[in-house]
């Protein structure tokens, strides 16, 4: 008898220790992605040439390497895939949590990190590339070039910021029109300026492949290294302790909840937005550069890199915590990586396709009322669950 | 300062020909359409982030009803733009869905929709028309240029004020029809009340939902007409970058003109100018890509200015209270 009652406490203990919350926001997470997939499944059908194939490589791309049937070259390029697309979600991620904790929508971090890959090319092309052989060692190259990106980031989502804290105009038109003005330096310097290849004219000069942050066939085995990757979960780490384990942490997500309040407990509620959207832009420009860095030696950013409204989605998914980034990162970046190796298959669908499964998984994760009769019942049951034990345990005391 | 002396100088240049301004007035309306259908939103306090999403589906779906009806000698512009319309109005509906019966921060709602809107219209291009990135392969044709009788005949001004695309006309008479439903109506003085104050809007039995979505279906439809007028007139193609961030750019536009018509249209024409200007580059020594980051900056400007304004006014007005209280103060002291 007694030992019934012990295993149901540790039943009790284990699944019921997560609170009715937690548990139901993995239920709600759960029914938001499947019904994502489901759209998924359903466009694939209309578009696919041959939907069951098209399927095949959707869901298992990325895992291909596991199947003895496909070449292992290719099997490693599909794994690759999925690891580089998962590299500048963890750093928007990190960013919009960061910035989004205090209620800054500054939407400026696809401007900070075109900036931040700008600078941080132009730095690589005057240290150790064609422009000027001031010949550096590749390593002071690449932190030279990751530093000034960071500042470069910093500075583009510092403006709004300050045009807010100065004269309170809206931080999200003049972020959204910053973003614009972005591309088009970073067009001007890629075309106009001594930063441009005269040989291909589509390109910048070039910078030694030293610098380069991806290691191909590293170690003599079929994988391709990238310590952007490495660089991504640190800045995710740090990002979560900095939020969640430090005082200013504390002070934004304050500032996020309760802005009266955290006035009132003393907490400089202006500085504070403006450092949090000068973090944001850091690490958007750090971002920028990881990514430039990361795949060729040359500079070629003519187009927005919608990086910076992944790191919304990215936010959502992760509710502002970085913690739970590096497993919502890995699943977006899974689901883009199958859909663009399905994208390359003969007779299958464009990769666009993602950018709406992630739109309808937004939306249902946010979806207070979604699935609001399921929660109340959750907490119904839970309570009398309580009740229950609480009486079982008064009788046990009273025998 | 050399880039400065420069842009004057071409401004200079471009100022004298009667085609930059035909530009300016055309460039206008797109962000004309979509800064008013933020702006019916805005009023309701709903600000609606999606317009740019809701441009791009239903700048595509006209396109596609149009050619699928045969083109221009077919009538297919008309259908494609009601069409576009209807989408937008629908998208609009689904926005207040998601904002208000499912409880979402509308800002995000809007920044999925945008998602969600790009990826669709992508999606939806490559499925039915096997294209990826246009649908030059697609004859939709454009709605009708109209000259205006006796306005045609005059020298310079015949050639700014005539011969536009229909829309564009239709998008200078929404000012004021917007201006006459907003502030001359039932439904204006309820959407604006809603907007100032939800609450108190409940309170005398105005159904603050019914008057978001009301708000949100027309903002949307207006949204499909700038859509429409993008594919239909500006361009006779949809692409996958034809909107180019226009939705927001009209959504400064809005918060420039905090959702009055009037204001709103001046604010548009003065991005016009720039949007005008990027067209004509040739005659100009300016590096492109200033150019066409121009408009941008200028919007940037101008609500930085905007917001300068407001800020000065409301500090005034406060100094105002003030004075007066002290003076009233003084008076109960004497007495």
């Amino acid at each position: 008898m007694s030992e019934n009652k012990q295993m149901k406490k540790s039943f009790v203990t284990l699944f019921g220790g997560m609170d009715v919350e937690t548990r139901f926001g993995l239920m709600r997470m759960a029914v938001a992605i499947a019904i994502g997939l489901g759209t998924a499944v359903l466009l694939i059908i209309i578009g696919a040439r041959d939907p069951i194939d098209s399927l095949k490589y959707f869901f298992l791309g990325p895992l291909q390497i596991l199947n003895p049937n496909v070449a292992k070259g290719i099997g490693w390029n599909y794994f690759d895939q999925w690891i580089q697309f998962m590299i500048p979600l963890l750093f928007t991620g990190t960013a919009v949590s960061i910035m989004f904790s205090a209620n800054k929508f500054n939407l400026g971090l696809e401007g900070a990190i075109m900036c931040g890959g700008l600078a941080c090319a132009w730095v690589c092309c005057l240290l150790d590339g064609d422009i000027q052989a001031a010949n550096a060692s590749p390593v002071l190259c690449a932190v030279c070039g990751l530093g000034v990106s960071i500042l470069a980031g910093a500075l583009i989502t510092l403006i709004p910021a300050l045009l807010e804290k100065k004269w309170g105009a809206s931080i999200m038109v003049t972020s959204l029109m910053l973003n614009y003005i972005s591309l088009y330096i970073s067009r001007y310097c890629l075309f106009s300026t001594t930063l441009r290849d005269t040989r291909t004219s589509k390109y910048s000069w070039q910078w030694t492949e030293d610098v380069v942050l991806t290691f191909r066939k590293f170690m003599g085995t079929r994988f391709t290294m990238r310590l952007g990757l490495f660089i991504g979960i640190i800045v995710v780490l740090v990002g979560w302790a900095f939020l969640f384990k430090t005082k200013w942490g504390f002070k934004i997500r304050q500032l996020g909840q309760n802005p009266s309040f955290a006035k009132y407990v003393g907490v400089g509620i202006i500085s504070t937005g403006v450092i949090v959207q000068i973090i944001g832009g850091a690490i958007g420009g750090l971002c920028g550069a990881t990514v430039i860095l990361g795949n060729y030696n040359y500079y070629y950013g003519v187009e927005l890199t919608g990086y910076g409204w992944d790191g919304v989605t990215m936010a959502i998914f992760a509710g502002n915590n970085p913690k739970r980034l590096i497993p919502a990162a890995a699943f977006i970046a899974y689901i883009r990586a199958g859909a663009s190796i399905m994208a390359t298959q003969p007779g299958g669908p464009i990769n666009e396709l993602t950018k709406i499964v992630e739109g309808v998984i937004v939306l249902f994760l946010l979806a207070e009322r979604f699935l609001a009769k399921t929660h109340r019942k959750m907490i119904v049951e839970e309570a009398k669950k309580k009740q229950a034990l609480k009486l079982e345990t008064g009788k046990e005391a009273a025998e | 300062m050399g880039l400065l002396t420069e842009i004057l100088n071409t401004l200079a240049k471009v100022l004298v020909l009667p085609s930059f301004y035909y530009m300016i007035i055309m460039s206008a309306a797109p962000i004309l359409l979509a800064a008013l259908a933020c702006a019916i939103a805005l009023k309701a306090n709903a600000i609606n982030m999606g317009t740019e999403g809701i441009m791009t589906v239903s700048s595509l779906v006209a396109v596609l009803v149009s050619a699928k009806l045969g083109g221009a000698a077919a009538g297919g512009p008309w259908a494609g733009l009601a069409a576009a319309i209807v989408v937008g109005a629908i998208l609009g509906f689904l926005v207040s869905v998601f904002a208000f019966r499912l409880k979402i921060d509308i800002i995000l709602v809007g920044i999925a929709m945008n998602l969600i809107g790009t990826g669709a219209s992508v999606f939806l291009m490559y499925v039915l028309t096997g294209d990826r990135t246009t649908t030059t392969s697609l004859s939709s044709g454009t709605l009708p240029q109209v000259t205006i009788p006796l306005l045609k005949d005059i020298p310079v001004l015949g050639e700014i004020l005539s011969g536009h695309y229909i829309l564009t006309y239709v998008a200078y008479i929404l000012v004021f029809v917007m201006s006459f439903l907003l502030f001359k109506t039932k439904l204006g003085l309820r959407i604006r009340a809603v907007g100032e104050n939800e609450d108190a809007a409940e309170s005398v039995g105005i159904s603050s939902l019914h008057i978001k979505t009301i708000a949100l279906v027309i903002s949307g439809a207006l949204g499909g007409l700038a859509g429409a007028f993008m594919s239909e007139c500006y361009l006779a193609y949809f692409s996958s970058g034809l909107i180019a961030g226009r939705g927001f750019v009209g959504l400064a536009a809005c918060n420039m003109g905090a959702g009055n018509p009037g204001i709103i249209c001046i604010c548009c024409l003065a991005f016009g100018i720039f949007y005008a200007f990027s067209n004509f580059a040739t005659l100009s020594n300016l590096s492109i890509y200033a150019l066409n980051a121009l408009p941008y900056a200028v919007v940037l400007v101008g609500v930085v200015l905007y917001s300068i304004y407001t800020r000065n006014k409301e500090l005034k007005r406060l100094q105002g209270l003030e004075s007066e209280e002290k003076s009233d103060t003084g008076t109960v002291a004497r007495n």
